[in-house]
């Protein structure tokens, strides 16, 4: 009782000081999709009307979009997560493939297939969106508890104003999407709804 | 449950901000994290892990959180949620208790001990993968503070660098029990390759010492 009534009182205070960050000018503000392969999304197809509807409002307001694919998988020690993703990536022959109603369009930044978790390990990701000059950079994809999670953990890292959107993201199941709802806002610094994420843009 | 095994030479305890202000009932966020701490015994555990380690010649590994001092974040202009606890009420402060390593769990000499990371991952903007591949380490067994924080995130690193993972879930401890469960009943198996107790992690440990 005492524990969880610290625990909110800490965590309202912190979501209240990065209240001012939410402001998502055009030029410094990217959507980056974690794993939105066929593979993945044919699986958790609930929350594809969703990622489209993001994309669609981005490329209205001009966002820069990203894709990071997981693929080319050569680990030495696979950890259960990187095996299921690999397994998942190889029942499909088209299954690394971004799905065509997200397809990319010239002008957004596809980077190459990763082994790893996170998006930003072993990758040229953090580079290319200082290039770009993005500060608030915006979260979603499936298996969320898996890569989406550690590429979040990493972008809080390297000092990038992350946004998760709650209903852009699934998990394989209720235990999963538990863990994400619990330890996302320890690292996100604005976690909302689609809607939420329109009327603030 | 069958009992892991894990190389005697390539193995190392990695221990996760081991600092006053996590472990010491006069620290400042023992208030937050004494619940959990003390339902599945981490300090404890903590130490019987480490003892053990030692008694077996494996190598213990520090990896603490960067000390805290004014200005610290002036090079940041989007502050980390940790960092806004830490800024506000000086948590980990440079040469004060709650920065300081909890005394019986300080490094000894032989220990290695990684430069200081700014947020979560051990592994970010540190020299901890550095000094692990000098010393040939290959498998991590990663504990200390907290479940679902940093010692997640430094496993989480430790995956994508291609170490073998071994976490151990009483000897971890985080901000509420609905945390703790999302690390170490939900998230654990998805990284570690072996996820284990202390009791079971005690039995390799101890086979590990065996054949040397």
């Amino acid at each position: 009782m005492l524990n969880r009534l610290l625990d909110r009182v800490v965590n309202s205070y912190a979501s209240f000081a990065m209240r001012k960050y939410r402001t998502y000018p055009a030029q410094t503000t990217a959507i980056l999709f974690v794993n939105v392969q066929g593979a993945f999304t044919t699986q958790q197809l609930g929350i594809v009307p969703n990622l489209k509807r993001l994309l669609a409002l981005a490329r209205e307001k001009g966002f820069r979009i990203v894709h990071a694919p997981f693929g080319g998988y050569s680990q030495r020690y696979p950890s259960p997560a990187q095996t299921q993703l690999t397994k998942l990536l190889e029942a499909q022959p088209t299954g690394e493939a971004i799905p065509l109603e997200l397809a990319p369009c010239s002008g957004d930044i596809v980077l190459a297939a990763r082994p790893t978790l996170s998006a930003f390990m072993k990758t040229d990701l953090h580079e290319q969106l200082q290039r770009a000059e993005i500060e608030h950079l915006v979260v979603a994809g499936p298996y969320a508890n898996l890569a989406l999670d550690s590429t979040v953990r990493d972008a809080a890292e390297l000092g990038y104003h992350v946004t998760v959107v709650t209903d852009c993201l699934s998990t394989e199941s209720d235990s999963a999407t538990k863990a994400i709802q619990v330890t996302l806002p320890r690292y996100a610094q604005t976690v909302i709804d689609l809607n939420t994420f329109e009327s603030l843009i | 449950m069958t009992v892991p095994e894990l190389p005697t030479k390539g193995s190392a305890i990695i221990v996760v901000d081991p600092l006053n202000d996590f472990m010491s009932w006069r620290g400042k966020l023992w208030p937050l994290i004494c619940k959990v701490s003390k339902q599945v015994g981490t300090i404890e555990n903590l130490h019987r892990v480490v003892s053990a380690g030692r008694e077996s010649g494996i190598p213990i590994v520090y990896a603490p959180h960067r000390r805290y001092k004014k200005g610290q974040f002036s090079d940041r202009k989007y502050l980390h949620p940790s960092h806004i606890g830490i800024k506000s009420f000086r948590v980990f402060a440079e040469g004060k208790f709650g920065g300081q390593f909890f005394g019986s769990l300080s490094p000894q000499k032989g220990d290695l001990i990684s430069s200081p990371h700014a947020c979560s991952s051990g592994f970010a903007g540190t020299d901890l993968d550095a000094q692990l591949k000098g010393a040939g380490i290959t498998h991590l067994i990663i504990i200390g503070y907290t479940s679902n924080t940093c010692v997640e995130a430094t496993a989480r690193s430790a995956v994508d660098l291609d170490y073998h993972v071994t976490l151990v879930t009483d000897a971890v401890a985080t901000w509420t029990p609905a945390d703790h469960h999302a690390a170490v009943a939900v998230n654990y198996g998805f990284l570690g390759q072996k996820v284990v107790t202390t009791e079971e992690l005690l039995q390799v440990v101890g086979g590990m010492r065996a054949k040397c």
